[in-house]
């Protein structure tokens, strides 16, 4: 084999090489990413659910009742039913946005207060319907994770604030969107400041705080 | 090196082409993002109006709530005007707040409203269940502006009308509180069948009858739930338990005396009366039998006279006829008397189970008027075995007639027949009484006691004549004709009486002991209604200020504490009328509300926050005074104290 063999054998072997490339290079390429595309649905998924939870009742879902607790006043009889609190028509947004009012937390120093209230078992509740709701309309499409939570009122002292959750992030891998919901909580301006200070012992308008009254609820969702 | 040329121009290439796909599908991702952004604009759009929707409902709870709390100050347009009127005024003031909490918590939102003043009136229409469909209308010029995170969108949509479903059932508590006011009279009917009961069976009973002024409160309180129950389905068993239970005995044992009244009252039977009065029809048409035998027998006899001068034989037969017709007319008395005993049987077969019988027959049988006023079984026992003696002598005689008519004596056949002819007239006549009964009568305006007396027709066998007779048992029908009505027109009947067992057993339990108030109370845990549907709970508040008696029958009048007497004397009854007026004052503030029990859908204040109550429908009564009249009339003497 002569210099000439040697140079063409070269040279067949940086076309090798040139073209291994250029086919690597090509198989990258994708005039679509995917993971857009899924983020796309996965946010018009979320839209949907969430128009749902706000357009659809209870009832629909099984339906969503709980007790009062009466322990808080020990002198309450209690007889039959009575303290049951059946909410067949409420729309599931509505009962998160009632909820909020009903269990809005206490912090004082960075402590929780646990204050006794008549509807703490709404909250529980309302987290075991929300988780059964969510399981039956995302089914096992998505990894989800749904936040409801107010701004946090801070008058010093204490905080106020709400914060609910509800997940199944089981096996997800990369979350896909996060769209939010805003709800009014179900009181006027002064109601919920009476509210807090019926809580908290503090003004909020005498404080100079100025609430804001909206129940954030987001839902992201998660690949899987 | 030509292949590598050539491979470095096709990596060239490739470069290019994948340069060329990298910057679109970067540009797809632009436009997938600016596409979720703009969905996630008109989502945004929707869910802010799904959020003004839910403003109404919250607006049309607050309104329900405070109207329905005083519902009865106004009439049912008025009150579903005040109701919208309220809604419009708190869904503009809630719209309005709603704007600035929107744009102070994300910019991006804007919702311009107009002045308060201009806003449509909410209108409220009633739907299946009596639940509400609620529209509200935003003022003309409302707008919703949204606008892209990198305000690239701005979009701009009108407001118009939204729809809630209002899961209060208002107008079903309207509809039966409607029902409940209107119908409230039935409480006094209720009441006043009961009052009767229990006089009725002290009357009988006990020979006295106690106006307790306790005992009519607790019947009061149970008509009131009789009332109650009939109308929601439920009544406030809480409170009546606790009304029955103050005082002596206990609810449970109030209860089970309204029970056995229930079983034991049996008021004179118009159906008995009228069975009483066939056997004595019966008694009567055999009286009328023997009646027409004699007057045949007489006729009989007048022809014998005639046919004595010419055929002794037609004499005879005719006497022969004659003495059929006395035979027959024996038998017919004796069947007048037959009829009487099966009427005694009818009455005593009837008397174990049912005092008024017993007293019937009592009345019927023994002396009960006076120890001087025979029975009526004394009278037509007497008076029957009287008229048989009578016409077993009148056979005699007419026999005697027939061996008269064998001689040719004819002044002594003219002059017995003479005497057989009027021994049927004497028969067939009704005697005047000779003996007189005195008895206490109440009589005259205002009435006054006085003595009156009274005829005996039968009081031993020489009495006893057809006439007189069919006259004692025509007027015994007459008596019992106004026994018959004077019941009719007094007593109930027994079937009206009845209670439902499940309100019994609910006011026969043990009622919870209230700390806080008990409307409060009821409000925040309504008790479970009686029935299942309509579900609705109760609770109702009055107290009863004053009961009054007043007397009202004629010895009452006098001061007496017996019922008035009105003998019958030819039955030989004392019908003991008591008449009495009850009226019964409440005290001002009578409550009746009703709770949406199947609905506890409304957030209201409660302690240091809120909780979820039904909707409660809360009438005011007029203090107007419940009056009713008891009439008791027993076939027993009985007194009246109280």
């Amino acid at each position: 084999m002569g210099e000439q063999g040697f140079g063409y054998i070269t040279d067949m072997l940086v076309f090798s090489v040139l073209i291994s490339t250029a086919a690597l290079m090509l198989t990258g390429m994708a005039p679509v990413d995917p993971r857009v595309d899924s983020a796309r649905y996965a946010s018009s998924f979320a839209h949907s659910v969430l128009y749902l939870l706000q357009n659809t009742s209870a009832e629909q879902f099984g339906g969503f009742e709980y007790k009062l607790d009466t322990e808080f006043e020990p002198d309450l009889p209690v007889v039959g039913d009575s303290a049951k609190r059946e909410l067949r028509y409420k729309t599931i947004t509505q009962l998160l946005a009632e909820d909020a009012l009903l269990n809005l937390h206490v912090d004082i120093k960075g402590a929780e207060f646990q204050v006794r209230r008549p509807n703490e078992r709404m909250d529980e509740k309302l987290r075991i319907f929300l988780k059964s709701t969510l399981d039956r309309i995302i089914g096992g499409r998505f990894g989800y994770r749904l936040r409801a939570r107010t701004e946090v009122a801070d008058l010093g002292s204490a905080r106020v604030h709400f914060e609910s959750e509800v997940a199944d992030l089981t096996r997800a891998r990369t979350q896909l969107c996060t769209e939010t919901l805003m709800l009014s909580l179900p009181v006027s301006r002064e109601e919920l400041a009476w509210h807090i200070e019926e809580l908290t012992g503090i003004d909020p308008n005498e404080a100079g705080f100025e609430i804001d009254p909206i129940l954030e609820v987001t839902l992201e969702l998660w690949s899987r | 090196m030509p292949f590598s040329a050539a491979g470095v121009l096709i990596v060239l290439l490739v470069v290019g082409m994948v340069g060329q796909a990298a910057w679109v599908r970067h540009q797809r991702s632009l436009s997938t993002v600016d596409k979720v952004s703009d969905s996630a604009l008109l989502a945004f759009m929707v869910e802010i109006r799904g959020d003004i929707k839910t403003a109404l409902k919250y607006a049309v709870y607050r309104a329900l709530w405070e109207v329905s709390k005083r519902a009865d100050d106004y009439d049912d347009v008025n009150r579903m005007h005040a109701i919208e009127q309220l809604a419009t005024g708190y869904f503009a003031e809630r719209v309005t707040e709603l704007g600035s909490w929107y744009s102070k918590h994300d910019s991006r939102v804007e919702l311009d409203v107009p002045g308060l003043n201009t806003w449509p009136s909410v209108n409220i229409e009633e739907v299946d269940g009596g639940y509400m469909l609620a529209c509200g209308g935003l003022p003309e010029g409302s707008r919703l502006r949204l606008k892209s995170r990198d305000n690239s969108l701005s979009v701009v949509t009108p407001l118009e009308n939204v729809v809630a479903f209002i899961d209060s059932r208002y107008f079903l508590l309207q509809e039966q509180m409607d029902e409940f006011v209107k119908r409230r009279g039935d409480i006094a009917t209720w009441w006043g069948i009961m009052e009767y009961l229990a006089a009725w069976g002290e009357a009988w009973l006990k020979g006295k009858v106690d106006l307790d002024d306790s005992r009519s409160r607790a019947l009061f309180e149970t008509a009131w739930g009789i009332h109650e129950f009939n109308t929601f389905g439920s009544a406030d068993y809480w409170t009546i338990a606790e009304k029955l239970a103050d005082g002596t005995g206990g609810s449970s044992s109030k209860l089970a005396w309204l029970k056995e009244h229930t079983v034991t009252v049996t008021p004179i039977s118009a159906v008995d009366v009228d069975t009483i009065r066939e056997y004595i029809d019966l008694a009567l048409s055999s009286l009328e039998g023997a009646a027409a035998n004699l007057k045949e027998a007489k006729r009989c006899i007048r022809l014998a006279e005639d046919a004595k001068a010419s055929s002794s034989e037609n004499t005879r037969r005719m006497l022969k006829n004659a003495a059929d017709h006395v035979a027959d007319a024996r038998d017919e008395i004796l069947a007048t008397k037959d009829r009487f005993d099966q009427l005694l049987e009818f009455v005593e077969s009837h008397s174990s189970n049912n005092v008024v019988m017993d007293a019937l027959y009592q009345s019927f049988t023994s002396r009960s008027l006076s120890e001087d006023y025979p029975s009526l079984k004394e009278q037509i026992e007497l008076g029957t075995k009287g008229v048989s003696a009578e016409l077993f002598r009148l056979e005699r005689s007419i026999e005697d007639l027939v061996e008269l008519s064998k001689d040719e004596a004819e002044s002594s056949f003219s002059e017995i027949s003479a005497q057989t002819i009027s021994s049927i007239d004497l028969i067939l006549s009704r005697s005047d009484p000779e003996r007189w009964v005195t008895f206490t009568v109440y009589a005259g305006d205002p009435p006054k006691p006085t003595e009156e007396s009274i005829p005996v027709y039968i009081w031993d066998e020489s009495n006893g004549t057809i006439g007189t007779l069919k006259f004692v048992l025509e007027k015994a029908r007459e008596d019992l004709n106004q026994m018959k009505t004077l019941s009719q027109q007094y007593e109930p009947t027994s079937v009206e009486l009845e209670i439902d067992e499940e309100l019994v057993s609910r006011l026969a339990g043990n009622p919870p002991e209230f700390e806080t108030g008990r409307e409060e109370f009821y409000e925040l845990m309504p008790p479970q209604p009686i029935h299942r549907s309509p579900g609705v709970s109760v609770f109702h508040d009055f107290e009863v200020k004053s009961i009054t008696y007043r007397r009202e029958d004629p010895a009452g009048w006098c001061g007496s504490p017996t019922a008035t007497p009105v003998p019958l004397w030819f039955i030989g009854v004392t019908l003991w009328w008591g008449q009495w007026e009850i009226t019964l004052e409440l005290d001002q503030n009578v409550v009746e509300e009703i709770f949406d029990y199947d609905n506890p859908t409304l957030l209201r204040p409660y302690g240091f926050g809120h909780v979820h109550k039904p909707l409660a429908y809360r009438w005011e009564m007029p203090d107007e005074p419940f009056s009713i009249r008891v009439v008791v009339i027993s076939l027993r003497p009985f007194s009246i104290s109280g």
